[in-house]
């Protein structure tokens, strides 16, 4: 205990100077923080909330490095490792030194903070200072740790300081940089499973481990290479098993296994041939080392991931094209819809460069036959740009906006023409080129980009909906209009009402069949669904089913699934075919 | 590891080698023995390997080949239970700006079993080393005089002493050599002390190595290698300038027909040799010093 007491005696001594200067010039500025008022206010708010906090790491990096560096740089280092004392000794005295010191500094910080919150909030206490919360402390110690572990290779303060700070920040950006690999994928998985507090927690523990096998190195030799050794070593000691038991199971566990009970069918999409059939499945899953699947449970710590199955009816196989997380791709952006098949039954889909939802995404375009990529523009190409270069599905039209301005031109991209609206204006556009649908103030008028005449086809006594409320059928020759709860379909041309749905009934999908408008469904209850075929003269024909979803399957058949079974029959029920069966 | 007994030899060190890099040998199979009791001086070139051996013993290098042990303990293995047996004195000491003497004492204390601060503060007076002094603020020869304090206060059983003396005045150099030799006559104590003065090792050294070439080319007694060595004044019958003399002599210094000549090993019979030899008119012995059996172990001719 003595040892350790008058090691600790030195530490302080080494030291002094440096942490009351950096109490004091932090008082100093919170005290100048105090004086400024009025509308300075924001200001004291970004000092609460930022400066002191980084305030303090900057203080418990700075000290961490120092209590290396300075011994090293005026070579008391050597006379210490002369001392008949355990280098472990040594290098806790130094750790528990830095650990007393960050934490009397924060402490000791904290009563400011208060005020100052107090002061930029008029006296409201949120309770939620930055200073006092878990994932403050924890990134503060995280940056100690490896500012101790780099300043026993570096032997210099500030470089230390620096790499320290940068290793902990590169993390996340090489995770979000590399391009799709098994690396990026491992790093994700990684990242996922620790929540911040325990990332850093880990980091705190490997570096700590590192710094220690690198402080114990005897025999150093002059450009730090066996002390650099040493702390991979320390930090490798740590961080691989915890990375490896994290994503132990992970290849297993994200792939969803067919029939998986887990995973539950999302969307189902039919080639326009209707020999595939695309199927978005989604499963949500706990994040933590046994990645189970949890079907309906609300968890706080829970990734979801999505796959698309590709069934290809004429042989009854299903294909999916590999274990990377995508989503089929439904447009829907600035008056424009598509769904994911192209003309040439290509199948578009979004996939993430990491095993789940939420990371950087781009476009692929499938070939369903083989289920394998048949293009992959790079990270940061514009999806809707490449989707309309290779697909030929894209609009006739773009749209540039001007948030500043609030405007958003629509610019017929063949003709040069260009049509300047507001950009909290609902608008459509039609199939057929240089033909808009937008809402007016008097009602929905018809646009035509050449002439720029416009006709009004409608009057509504309610606000049009923004994002599905107006929908135009893929012959261009009906448009839905949503709102007040009612969908009203006319004719694109002239404006004749066609048919006017009441409440509770909806347009779930129009129909490509001739003289069929669409697939409608009832909701009397959430029990009680009904889905009927709606033709031109408003006649429903009840369809025989009652699944939650479905969707024409070329002229004849119907396609209607829920969570865990997708079948397919005919318009009149007759047919039936279970095409997918979660197991029990 | 194989435990010396006490009463032999306080440091062993058999085939020991070292080398920064490859191509930079520095210790090539260095074997000495420390007696117990005996102070040796480890003599040697600048970058000969002193400071080098001295880290060795004191578990601040590994040692690839060879084997080194210290009061009968691997000094690389073992090293916190070594360095609390041993009083050492590197050859450059750095503390802390603030730190005072005795603040130096108090952090050193609890890690030495023996320490006494009464020794320490004995010894400091003896030496005339002020306690409340801050360290920085002292004299080169301050400084070590402190740290020989340091080194002494705790009774080590073995003293390293790297250079220890070359700041020091005349007065203070007595009063350490007094120190020393006070300590050293208690039982059991022994001394490897590396320094390139002559007269501080002929004043406490009983014993000389001298390291050349990474390997103790002379290793003994004082007085016995003094005995040993010879030095001889050879005149020739006429001029015979292809004479050379027998091995292991070497021509040390040449002027017409008389020369000079100088062995470590076998001294009288070469001179018999030498008296029968029909070119040798007259064969005599001259006296010799250590600085001359130390240049002759460092592959020089000393000056006559």
């Amino acid at each position: 205990m003595n040892q350790l007491r008058v090691l600790l005696y030195k530490e302080w001594r080494d030291q002094r100077t440096f942490c009351i200067a950096a109490l004091g010039a932090c008082l100093l500025l919170s005290l100048t923080a105090l004086r400024i008022d009025g509308a300075a206010l924001m200001k004291r708010s970004f000092f609460v909330d930022s400066v002191l906090p980084v305030c303090c790491m900057i203080f418990a990096a700075v000290l961490a490095t120092e209590s290396i560096a300075r011994d090293a740089q005026s070579r008391v280092a050597d006379t210490l490792a002369r001392l008949a004392a355990p280098r472990t000794l040594v290098w806790s005295a130094k750790v528990l030194f830095v650990l007393l010191a960050v934490v009397v500094f924060i402490l000791a910080l904290l009563p400011l903070d208060y005020c100052l919150t107090l002061a930029s909030s008029g006296g409201v206490l949120s309770g939620d200072q930055v200073l006092a919360r878990p994932q403050f402390w924890a990134v503060t110690g995280a940056l100690a740790t490896a500012g101790l572990a780099f300043a026993c290779v570096l032997r210099r303060a500030l470089p230390a300081t620096i790499v320290a700070a940068l290793t902990l920040a590169v993390l996340p950006f090489v995770a979000g940089g590399l391009p799709p690999c098994r690396l990026s994928d491992w790093l994700y998985v990684f990242l996922a499973i620790w929540s911040p507090v325990e990332l850093a927690g880990l980091a705190c523990a490997s570096f700590a481990v590192g710094a220690l096998l690198a402080f114990s190195v005897r025999h150093a030799d002059p450009l730090g290479w066996r002390r650099a050794v040493a702390l991979c070593t320390g930090v490798s000691l740590v961080l691989l098993p915890s990375v490896a038991g994290s994503a132990r199971r992970a290849w297993a566990a994200f792939d969803m296994p067919f029939g998986d009970p887990a995973a539950r069918v999302c969307l189902a999409a039919p080639s326009p041939d209707a020999r595939f059939v695309a199927v978005q499945m989604g499963q949500d899953l706990k994040a933590d080392s046994t990645w189970t699947g949890t079907p309906g449970q609300e968890l706080r710590r829970r990734r979801q991931r999505r796959e698309v199955w590709i069934l290809d009816r004429s042989c009854g196989t299903w294909n999916e094209i590999d274990t990377r997380d995508r989503e089929l791709l439904l447009c829907s952006y600035r008056g424009f819809v598509r769904g994911p098949w192209d003309a040439r039954s290509r199948l578009s889909v979004r996939f993430y460069s990491s095993p789940f939802v939420g990371a950087a995404g781009g476009l692929q375009l499938i070939d369903p036959a083989t289920s394998t990529v048949v293009l992959a523009p790079p990270l940061g190409i514009s999806m809707f740009d490449t989707l309309e270069a290779e697909t030929g599905l894209g609009a006739w039209y773009t749209t540039i906006g001007y948030s500043r301005q609030s405007k958003l031109i629509v610019r017929w991209k063949e003709r040069g023409i260009d049509l300047e609206l507001s950009d909290r204006v609902v608008f459509a556009a039609s199939p057929e080129p240089g033909i808009l649908f937008i809402q007016r103030e008097n009602g929905l008028v018809r646009h035509e980009m050449a002439s720029g005449s416009e006709t009004l086809l409608h009057t509504f006594p309610f606000e049009i909906r923004k994002g599905q409320g107006l929908r135009v059928s893929p012959d261009g020759r009906h448009i839905a209009v949503l709102g007040g709860g009612i969908t009203t379909i006319l004719d694109s041309s002239d404006g004749r009402l066609v048919v006017e749905l009441p409440q509770g009934v909806w347009l779930v999908d129009w129909s490509r069949v001739p003289g069929r408008l669409g697939l409608v469904d009832t909701m009397s209850s959430r029990r009680e669904l009904s889905w009927f075929a709606l033709d031109e003269k408003g006649v429903r024909t009840l369809l025989a089913t009652d699944m939650p979803n479905c969707v024409a399957l070329g002229t004849d058949r119907l396609l209607a699934y829920d969570d865990h079974r997708i079948e397919c029959m005919k318009l009149d029920g007759s047919e039936r075919e279970t095409l997918y069966e979660a197991k029990p | 590891m194989t435990h010396l007994t006490p009463t032999t030899n306080s440091i062993e060190i058999r085939r020991l080698h070292w080398h920064f890099k490859k191509k930079q040998p520095v210790l090539r199979g260095v074997d000495l023995a420390l007696p117990v009791g005996s102070v040796t001086a480890l003599l040697g070139k600048n970058g000969a390997g002193k400071t080098t051996l001295m880290r060795a013993l004191t578990g601040g290098l590994p040692f690839p080949r060879g084997t080194v042990s210290v009061l009968g303990r691997d000094p690389w293995r073992e090293r916190v239970a070594v360095l609390r047996s041993i009083g050492h004195v590197a050859d450059q000491t750095e503390l802390p700006r603030w730190m005072k003497v005795r603040e130096h004492w108090d952090l050193l204390a609890p890690f030495y079993p023996g320490w006494e601060m009464s020794e320490a503060r004995r010894l400091a007076e003896r030496l005339g080393v002020d306690p409340d002094a801050r360290y920085h603020d002292l004299s080169r020869g301050g400084k070590e005089l402190a740290c020989l304090v340091a080194a002494l206060a705790h009774k080590p059983k073995l003293l390293l002493l790297d250079e220890p003396f070359s700041g020091l005045d005349v007065l203070a150099r007595r009063r350490v050599f007094d120190a020393l030799l006070e300590l050293l006559r208690e039982d059991g104590r022994s001394a490897l002390l590396a320094s390139h003065s002559l007269a501080d090792v002929e004043r406490c050294a009983d014993r000389i190595a001298v390291l050349h070439e990474g390997r103790i080319s002379l290793c003994g007694e004082i007085e016995e290698l003094r005995r040993g060595a010879t030095r001889l004044a050879v005149e020739l019958e006429g001029d015979s300038p292809s004479w050379t003399p027998p091995l292991p002599a070497k021509v040390e210094r040449r002027e017409g027909r008389e020369l000079v000549l100088y062995t470590l090993r076998d001294a009288e019979s070469l001179q018999d040799q030498l008296a029968h030899d029909p070119a040798v008119k007259h064969v005599e012995p001259v006296e010799r010093d250590l600085e001359d059996l130390v240049a002759a172990a460092l592959g020089e001719v000393a000056p006559s």
